[in-house]
C-alpha cells in the first residue's frame, strides 16, 4: 500500500528541507540542547528551533518485520523487506528511520550510515543506508 | 531485620480468575464481574463486605465507573481507575494497601478485564485492532510506520536487539525462557498452551519481528482477574491463607531516546526490584519463586538481571543454564506466564504468585513458596512495578 504522507504544520520546514537534500532536528536556543526533529518543547518548556544536522548517523538497534506492508517505493528501494531502525545523529538525538540498502548478514550497532532521500507521495523522506551508497 | 511498617496491614484475601483465551460469549463487564464474584467467595466474603474498588481496563477499554451499579455495590468509600499498563495490578494492590493502612477502606477489589480477541481475526491482529482510536498518522507519525514500525512489538525488537547487540545474548537463550515456561504451563490447568516446546521449536517458529520469534511473544487472552486486599487480622479469619505484601515500588524510568540511553539495556526494575526487596527487609537470596512480567522472553530476562538475580548481560546464560524450569534453582513464571498460560497484563505474574504462595498450585507448586518476587511492566520498559510477596505476616 501507499502510505499517504501528509506534511503537517509541525512537519512542514522539515519536509521543505529534505526536499532540498538536507536533514533537519532540533535545538534549545535556551540550552543548546538537541532533540530528533518531532520533538516541541525543550524540557525546560523552551520552544525548540530548527537545526540542520549532517545526514551522518550510528546504527543504535534494528528490526526486520518480515511482515510489514511497506509503500512500494520503500520496497523498491530495499528489496521488500522491511528494516526500520533507531539512528544516532552527532548532536545525540536519536530518530526511528526505514534503513536500506543494509546488509543484514553483517549489520551491527555502532554502524555509520548516511541519509537518503526517496520521494513517497509529495515528499521527501529520509532513510538511511550504508555510507557511499549511491 | 524489616522494620514494621504501618502500611504493611493488609493482606491479599481472595483470588479470582476467568476463564481466559478465546472466550467470546462475554463483554469485558461481564467478564470483570465474574471475576469479582470469584474473588470475593474464594475469600469467604460476600459483595456486601466489599467498600473499595480500583478497576483497570487493557487497551480495548470498556470498564467504566458504572461497574459497582453492575455488582449491586453500594456506598464505596474508594472507587477508582488505575493505569500504569503492564505495571497496573502492583500499583493497584499498593494503593488498595495505603487505602486501608489510612482508613479509606477496610476490603478492596482490584480487578483487570480485557477482551481484545475476536473470533476469526488473529491474535496480534486483534490486539493491535482493539487499541481504540487508532487513525491513519500524518507527518512524523506516518514517517515512522513507512518503515515498518508497528506498534509494541517493533518496539520490543528495538530494545531486545540493542540489549543482543550489547551483551552477546542469543535468540537461543531467549528461547530458553520460552522452553522452561512452557514446562511449568503444561502443569497448570489453566494455561493457554499446553503442548511440549523446544528451542528447536523456538528457533523455526515464524518472525514476528525479527529479532523476536513466536515464542518469544505472550499469549493474547480474553478474560478477568480479581484479588481480594482487606486488613491482615481480618484476611487471618477468612476462608484462604493470606498472602501479604512486604514490599513494593513503583519506578517509571521515562529515559531519554538519545545517546546514552539505556533503553534495551536497563529497566525501570534496576531501581525498583532493589527498593522493593529493601522495603521487604531480604535481599535476592530469600526469593523462593520470582513471577516476572513476561510479554516477551526478553523482559523477562532483563528482569531477572535489574532484580539482581545474576549479573548485567548474563541473563541469557542464566536461563539458558535451566534455573527457571521445574526443579531449578529459581522457580520462574511457574504457570507458563504471558507467554504460555494466560496474558491479563499484570494480573498474571500476580496471580500465580498468589496461587504458589498459598501452596496451592497442584502439580506444579514449588516446595519452599514463603517469599516471592513480583513483577510489573508498562509501555516499553518504561513503566515498571515491583512487589514482594510473603506467606508469612511481616514481622
Amino acid at each position: 500500500m501507499s502510505f499517504n504522507l501528509q506534511r503537517d504544520e509541525h512537519s512542514a520546514a522539515f519536509f521543505d528541507a529534505t526536499a532540498q537534500g538536507q536533514l533537519l532536528i532540533r535545538r534549545c536556543p535556551r540550552c543548546d540542547e538537541f532533540y530528533p526533529p518531532h520533538q516541541r518543547h525543550c524540557i525546560d518548556g523552551t520552544e525548540l528551533e530548527w537545526a540542520p544536522t549532517s545526514g551522518q548517523a550510528t546504527l543504535v538497534t534494528w528490526v526486520v518485520d518480515h511482515g510489514a506492508v511497506i509503500d512500494p517505493a520503500l520496497a523498491a528501494a530495499d528489496g521488500a523487506t522491511s528494516v526500520a531502525g533507531m539512528v544516532e545523529f552527532p548532536e545525540g538525538p536519536w530518530m526511528s528511520v526505514a534503513l536500506v540498502g543494509v546488509d543484514l548478514e553483517t549489520l551491527r550497532a555502532g554502524d555509520a550510515l548516511e541519509a537518503h532521500y526517496l520521494r513517497l507521495g509529495d515528499e521527501s523522506v529520509p532513510v538511511f543506508g550504508p555510507v557511499g551508497r549511491p | 531485620m524489616r522494620e514494621f511498617s504501618k502500611h504493611q496491614q493488609a493482606a491479599i484475601a481472595g483470588l479470582g480468575i476467568t476463564e481466559t483465551g478465546k472466550v467470546y460469549d462475554k463483554t469485558v463487564t461481564e467478564f470483570a464481574t465474574d471475576a469479582i464474584r470469584l474473588a470475593v467467595a474464594d475469600a469467604g466474603l460476600t459483595l456486601g463486605d466489599v467498600d473499595g474498588l480500583l478497576f483497570s481496563n487493557g487497551l480495548g477499554g470498556g470498564l467504566t465507573l458504572r461497574l459497582p451499579r453492575d455488582l449491586g455495590l453500594r456506598d464505596l468509600r474508594v472507587l477508582s481507575e488505575i493505569s500504569a499498563y503492564g505495571a497496573t495490578a502492583i500499583a493497584q494492590v499498593q494503593y488498595a494497601c495505603l487505602a486501608i493502612a489510612g482508613g479509606l477502606a477496610e476490603t478492596i477489589v482490584c480487578v483487570h478485564a480485557d477482551v481484545p480477541l475476536r473470533p476469526s481475526v488473529g491474535a496480534g491482529e486483534a490486539y493491535r485492532a482493539s487499541v481504540a482510536g487508532r487513525r491513519s498518522p500524518t507527518g512524523f507519525g506516518a514517517m515512522t510506520m513507512i518503515g515498518g514500525m508497528r506498534g509494541a512489538n517493533s518496539m520490543y525488537a528495538l530494545a531486545a536487539r540493542r540489549y543482543m547487540e550489547a551483551f552477546g545474548v542469543t535468540s537461543e537463550q531467549f528461547g530458553a525462557v520460552a522452553v522452561a515456561q512452557r514446562r511449568w504451563a503444561m502443569m497448570n490447568p489453566r494455561a493457554q498452551f499446553r503442548t511440549p516446546l523446544t528451542i528447536e521449536d523456538h528457533q523455526a517458529s515464524r518472525w514476528i519481528v525479527e529479532p523476536l520469534h513466536l515464542y518469544d511473544c505472550c499469549t493474547v487472552s480474553n478474560g478477568a482477574i480479581a484479588i481480594v486486599v482487606t486488613r491482615s487480622e481480618r484476611a487471618r479469619n477468612l476462608a484462604q491463607p493470606p498472602v501479604y505484601p512486604w514490599g513494593w515500588a513503583q519506578t517509571h524510568s521515562g529515559y531519554a531516546m538519545a545517546r546514552d540511553s539505556d533503553f534495551g539495556l536497563v529497566s525501570g526494575a534496576a531501581i525498583g526490584g532493589p527498593a522493593a526487596m529493601k522495603m521487604a527487609g531480604i535481599t535476592t537470596t530469600d526469593v523462593d519463586i520470582c513471577e516476572l512480567y513476561d510479554c516477551y522472553t526478553y523482559t523477562a530476562i532483563i528482569t531477572l538481571e535489574d532484580y539482581g538475580f545474576c549479573a548485567k548481560g548474563e541473563g541469557g546464560a542464566f536461563a539458558a543454564s535451566g534455573v527457571l524450569g521445574p526443579g531449578g534453582a529459581l522457580p520462574t513464571n511457574t504457570g507458563g506466564g504471558q507467554l504460555s498460560s494466560y496474558y491479563l497484563w499484570g494480573m498474571t505474574p500476580l496471580s500465580e504468585a498468589i496461587i504458589q504462595a498459598r501452596g496451592q498450585g497442584g502439580e506444579r507448586q514449588v516446595a519452599k513458596h514463603d517469599v516471592v518476587m513480583v513483577s510489573g511492566n508498562g509501555g516499553v520498559l518504561d513503566y515498571h512495578g515491583a512487589l514482594v510477596l510473603g506467606a508469612q505476616a511481616p514481622i
